[in-house]
Parts: structure tokens; sequence; C-alpha cells
């Protein structure tokens, strides 16, 4: 019962760093339409980054060090996702209906090779960052069943959706920027400078993403292809199994799928290698049974 | 006195706004009146003369003088790229969806073929055994698809109980399934509930048919009906896998499709035999660039065919305007599942093929890196031509089938090449245009609609 337990609290960590990334992906959807598809491999970038600031410091890292790899690896992708914005995809915004996704599936690929090609070349473990979470699954009782890093990511993830919903929907800048996302051009009718709107929503989609990344990063140690994309990956499924519209139920079916699948790749026989099969299913099976239409708007765009 | 109708203005005959007859703009193109089978011969004498030519000179390269195993193999590779991209211009380009699962779609075929040749020592000259192996998996999944669905019907049932019941009762049946299985190879028994025993009773209920059909079916055939039947199984797979995902994604938004794509295309590259290379038994001595080749132009002939057909048409209608399509009785939803179903089984074919062309396959060939590759390749050979696709699927594989060292440094730049190429010439190489002159297309469609009347 023991190892159930500890398994449920990292599954449940897990969780809510994909729900992190699913608020970024999310936010980036709802307001920057089509969606920005290589935000989907900004989780993996960041731990890249997190992975070479800590590389380079000392060992082990204090909480100095986790603060500077967090803060340095948010800076950067905040950075680099800016620059695709304005130099790839604000150009194709305006462009007949496929070449803007199109676009984001040439720069998605641009991304994957990026990051693959750094992972093999620079291979990195994050398990000195997340030295601070409870031993794993040994059933001796002197070790925390919560560790700090659980407790952290839970709090960062809950404060820092919380803040997000706060500002979304309490202050003039929210309520500006979920205009843009509604009508773009009456928007800007009333005075709202759009594309900055959309620039500083697919910065904070790409800090969200970062951060959620580099906390997933930590619950999982060695960084390879598929542990790099894979917070991505549960919020993509996220996304179809809530429906792109509902950014709040997309962030709850992450932290759902992404505990699930956590959990199913620990306790399965051979669920480390199936763990994408197993996303795969939940993510078809969701979709068969449709539960977003279920709890409110099923609204189908064509 | 009644007004006389002028002769110009047709009558309305009652059809539906679809079965119209509508005067064609090729007007000075007269059609002819031939016997069918005299019409058929004429249709399909190119495609025969290219069929036989292909034959005779795929000799030279798969025969006893072959040139060079690389060469065939290379020449093979880049057939079945062709097939993969002339399958994705079908839905990309007449259809208008964006799909980046064509390289799974490809990989589905490939390791249902290669399935029973690999974990059943089933060989290919046995088509017997392979046929009651496809027939024993397909009762399996049927079995295990009716218990899926009453799970699922049920689930949907009970939202008339209480409207967000249906949330509910997937997120504890998931759960319920996690633990118990988890729970049950922790033990090492099978204490619990139904999910733990879902896995060997499957594999008993393949078995036990396995079984009882191998002794009714013939022991040796020739390797060339082996080779049809992975082919037709690898079709059907894939397009069974595209049917699923289209029907998931029908009448949603494209992010839908393009995201549900994007799973399948990791979830095939990762999870297929825990990452390992399939080993199959040694090569049979098939000439297989001639099949290849046949089948990349059949391919293209068929896809040529429906993109010029009335089926293509409704097509380009549903990517052009969905809701104008549907006030003229187009079914949007049928066609777009309809493409994304042919372009696909297509993939499953070359997946087919691919079997036999090198070994061991690699699941890296499966990824979503390659089939955004795909993408980018019918973009820059032009989304609307079907001569610009061909010749950039075969000019754009030649650098990953000669050095795959450099394959990612390739991908890259053809990432690079259709940004470039969507910002500056959104319509391909071509223009949109095709090699050959436009009448042929136009014959095609006045073929059709005589045989229509």
């Amino acid at each position: 019962m023991n190892e159930l337990l500890v398994r449920a609290v990292d599954s449940l960590a897990a969780g809510a760093a994909c729900a992190l990334v699913a608020g970024g992906i999310a936010l980036a959807l709802s307001v920057r339409r089509p969606i920005n598809l290589s935000m989907l491999v900004a989780p993996g970038a960041a731990m890249l980054i997190g992975g070479s600031i800590s590389g380079i410091c000392t060992s082990p890292p204090g909480w100095g060090i986790i603060l500077l790899a967090v803060l340095g690896s948010i800076a950067c992708c905040c950075g680099i996702w800016w620059i695709i914005d304005q130099g790839v995809d604000r150009p194709m915004r305006k462009a007949a209906a496929p070449a803007p996704l199109l676009t984001a599936a040439a720069v998605l690929l641009i991304g994957l090779i990026v990051i693959e090609r750094a992972a093999r070349l620079w291979p990195m473990d994050l398990s000195d960052l997340a030295s601070r979470r409870a031993a794993p699954a040994t059933g001796s009782l002197d070790v925390p069943l919560v560790g700090p890093l659980h407790q952290v990511t839970w709090l960062i993830a809950a404060a820092t959706l919380g803040g997000l919903v706060l500002v979304l929907t309490r202050t003039r800048f929210g309520l500006a920027m979920r205009a843009v996302g509604y009508r773009p051009q009456t928007a800007g009718l009333l005075g709202i400078n759009v594309e900055r709107m959309i620039a500083v929503a697919v910065v904070i989609a790409a800090a969200l993403a970062a951060l959620g990344g580099l906390l997933y990063g930590m619950h999982q140690g060695a960084l390879n292809g598929l542990v790099l994309l894979r917070p991505g990956l549960i919020s993509a499924a996220a996304v179809v199994a809530a429906g792109p519209h509902r950014p709040w139920a997309v962030v709850a079916t992450a932290l759902g799928l992404g505990t699930i699948e956590s959990y199913a790749a620990m306790a399965l026989p051979a669920g480390a290698a199936m763990r994408d099969a197993i996303l795969v299913i939940i993510a078809v099976v969701a979709v068969l049974a449709r539960p977003a239409d279920r709890c409110g708007d099923g609204v189908a765009t064509t | 006195m009644a007004l006389q109708q002028p002769e110009s203005i047709p009558k309305d005959t009652g059809n539906r706004p679809s079965e119209l007859a509508i005067e064609p703009a090729w007007g000075h193109i007269t059609p002819t009146h031939r016997h069918p089978w005299a019409q058929f011969a004429v249709s399909n004498g190119l495609l025969a003369v290219a069929i036989v030519v292909l034959l005779l000179g795929g000799r030279l390269i798969d025969g006893p003088a072959a040139i060079a195993a690389n060469l065939q193999t290379a020449l093979s590779l880049i057939c079945i790229h062709i097939m993969l991209a002339i399958g994705l211009l079908l839905v990309v380009g007449t259809s208008g969806q964006i799909s980046l699962g064509q390289a799974g779609f490809y990989g589905i075929g490939a390791y249902v073929a290669a399935w029973p040749l690999s974990t059943q020592a089933v060989h290919l000259t046995h088509p017997g055994e392979l046929l009651s192996f496809y027939t024993a998996a397909a009762i399996t999944l049927a079995a295990a698809a009716v218990a899926a669905a009453i799970i699922i019907g049920l689930i949907r049932l009970s939202q008339r109980i209480i409207s967000p019941m249906p949330v509910l009762l997937l997120s504890v049946l998931v759960l319920w399934c996690v633990i118990d299985l988890a729970t049950a190879a922790q033990i090492g028994r099978q204490p619990y509930l139904v999910w733990s025993h879902a896995g060997p009773g499957l594999r008993a209920i393949h078995d036990a048919t396995f079984t009882a059909l191998a002794p009714t079916t013939p022991e040796s055939a020739s390797i060339l009906l082996g080779m049809l039947i992975l082919i037709v199984v690898a079709c059907l797979a894939a397009g069974a896998a595209a049917g699923v995902i289209s029907l998931t994604s029908a009448g949603r938004s494209p992010i839908h499709l393009l995201l549900l794509t994007l799973i399948l295309a990791v979830g095939v590259r990762s999870s297929l035999w825990s990452n390992a290379p399939a080993a199959l038994p040694p090569a049979t001595g098939l000439p297989i660039f001639t099949g290849c080749a046949i089948a990349a132009l059949l391919a293209v002939v068929m896809i040529w065919r429906i993109v010029h057909s009335q089926i293509g048409r409704a097509m380009e209608t549903v990517r052009e305007d969905a809701v104008a399509a549907a006030t003229i009785g187009i079914a949007p939803r049928r066609q777009q599942m309809l493409a994304l179903v042919l372009g696909a089984a297509v993939a499953g074919i070359a997946g087919a093929l691919r079997t036999q062309v090198q070994r061991p396959i690699d699941p890296i060939e499966f990824g979503l890196a390659p089939g955004i590759v795909l993408l980018a390749i019918v973009v820059i050979g032009g989304r609307h031509s079907i001569s610009g696709t061909v010749i950039a699927a075969a000019a754009l594989s030649i650098v990953p089938v000669v050095w795959p060292d450099a394959t990612m440094g390739w991908y890259a730049l053809l990432a690079v090449g259709m940004i470039v190429m969507l910002r500056r010439r959104p319509d391909g190489l071509l223009a949109g245009s095709e090699l050959w002159p436009p009448a042929w297309n136009r014959k095609t469609a006045i073929r059709e609609s005589e045989a229509t009347r």
C-alpha cells in the first residue's frame, strides 16, 4: 500500500506539472489562432536549458541553483518563442487557411530536431535537481511520503494557474487579452494593440510551458527525446479530449491524463515501454466518449 | 396566352442539386461514344503499357543480373516515398485537412505486415497460415471492439441520468483498469476484476482461432499470394486506424485532427515493439523494385482519377466551403473521412512493401518527424499538383535514402524550405499545374460524366 501511495503522490506531481504546460498551451490556443504547434517542444527545451545551467554549477545543487535554473530556462524559452512568433508566425497570420498551420508544423519539426540533437549530444539528467524529491519506492517508513519537490510542484502549479485566472478575469489587461481571443478585429477597433497582446500571450504561454516542463523533468530524471516531448503530448491529448475552446477544462484534463499516464507507466509491467501507447489509448477513448460534449458547449467549428 | 419558356433555360428535372447536369466549360472537346469495353481499353491502355514497360525494365534491377542491391533498395524506397506523398496529397491538397500521421499509418501498415513474419515464424510461401493468422487477429479484435463499444455506449448513455456522468464514469473506469492491472502484476496473479483477464483472454481467443483455422488452409502456394495478403491486410489496418481517427475528429475543428494524428505518430513511433527493430526473416527473392514501382504507378493513377472524379470535386468543394457543400447535398464529414482513409490505405500498402525492401524495420522511420517531412514534400511539390508532388517526393527522398546519417539535417532543411515556399510560392514548385496537358484531366471528367448519364 505504501508503494501504491508513493506512486500516486509522484504521479499527481507529474500531473500538476503537465497541467501547467497545458495551461500555457491553452492560453496560446485561445489567443493565438491557429495553435502555435512549436509550443509543444517548449517544455523539452526548458528541461535541456535547466539541465545545462544546473550542470555548470556545483553538485548537488541548492535551492538557489534550482531557482537559477528555473528562471534561466524560463527566460530563454520566452525569448526563443517571442522570436518564433515575431519572425515566423506573425507574417503568416493573414495568410490563406492551411498555410499558418503548415508553417507551424514546419517550426515544430525544426524544434523536434533541435531538442533531439541536443539531447543526444549532451545527455542530461535532472536527478540532481530532483534530489529533493522523496526517496523512491523502498517501503522504508523513515522517508516522508511527500517530499519537498512534490510540495513545490503543487504549490507552484496552484499559485501560477490561480494567478493566471486572477489576471485574466480581474484585470483590464486580462480583459483585453480575452477580447483579442474572442474577436481580434473588434478588439483592434476598440483600441487594443492586437499584435502586442498576441506576443504577450505567447511569452506567458512559453513561460508556463517552460516552468511545467522543468518540474516534469525533475520528476523523470534522465532526459531523452520522448521524455522531452511527453508533457507537450499530454497537453495535446488534453486539448483534443477537452476541446480547444475550454482552457480550464484543458488544464483539468491534463492534470488527470498526466497523473494516470505517469501512474500507469510506473505500475504496469510494460508501462515504461508503452507510455505513449497508453497516452494514445487514453486520448482516443476520451474523444470517443466525448466527455467534453457533456460538460457544456460542444461547439463544432469547421 | 401562355408564355413560352426560352430554350436556353434548362427545365427543372426535380433532381437533387448535386445531380443536376452541368454543362462542362470545355465544350470544344466532343464526347466520344464507344462500346464500354473499347472505352475501358482506351482509358487504361496507357496504364497497361506503362505496367508492361515497368515489368520488363524492372528485370534489369531485380533480375539475376541485378545492378546492385543498394541501388535496388534505394529505388524501391523512393517509389515508397512517392506512394506516401501522393496519399498525403489527397488529404492535404484535395481535401484540405492537415494530417501529421501519414508516417504513423505507414508504420501501422509495416508492422501489421511484419507481425506474423517476425513473431509467429510464418513464411511468405505459406499464405494459408498468413490468412489464418490475420483471420484470428480480426476475430480477436472484433471481440475486443464489441466489448469496448458496449462499455463506451453505456458511458455515453449515462448522460441521461446526470449530464457530467460520462466524465466521472470514464475517469473511474480508467483508474480502475490501471490500478487493477498494476495490482495484479505486483502480486503475480489475477485476483480481482475482469480487466486483469483481458490480455490473456484475448490471446487465448487468438490462439484457439489460429489453431482451428490452420489445418483447413493450404500449406504452400505462390509467394506473390502471400505478399498480396500482406498488402491487403496492411491497407485495411491503416485505413481502419485512419477511420477511427477521422470518426473521433469529425465535425470538430481542424486542430483536433492535427493533434490526434500528431499523438498517433508519436505513439506508433515509440510504442511498437518497445522501440526495437522488427527482426524479419531473410529476403524472399521477390522482384521488389518492380512491385514497388508498379504499386507507385497505380497509386498515382488512382489518386489522379479520384482527384478528377466526382468524388474529388466533392472533396474540393468541402475544402473550399463545408457549409456550401452541405447545402448542395455533399456530406462534408464523409468526404473528409474518405480522403483520410484512402490516403492512409495507400500508406499502409507502402508499409507492407517496406517490409520486403530493407531489414530490419526501424520504428524511427515512422515517427512525427517523417510525417512532417512528407507534409513538406507535398507543400514544396505543390498541394494541387500531382506531378509536382511525385517529382518532389522522388527528388527529396534521395538524400535520406542514400545518406541515412544526414537525415536529420536534411529534415531541418526541408522544414526551412517549406516555410520559405509557403511565403514565396504557396502553390509549390509547379505553381499548381501539371506536367501533362490539361485536356487529359478534362477527358477524364467527360468520361465520368458520360458514365453518370
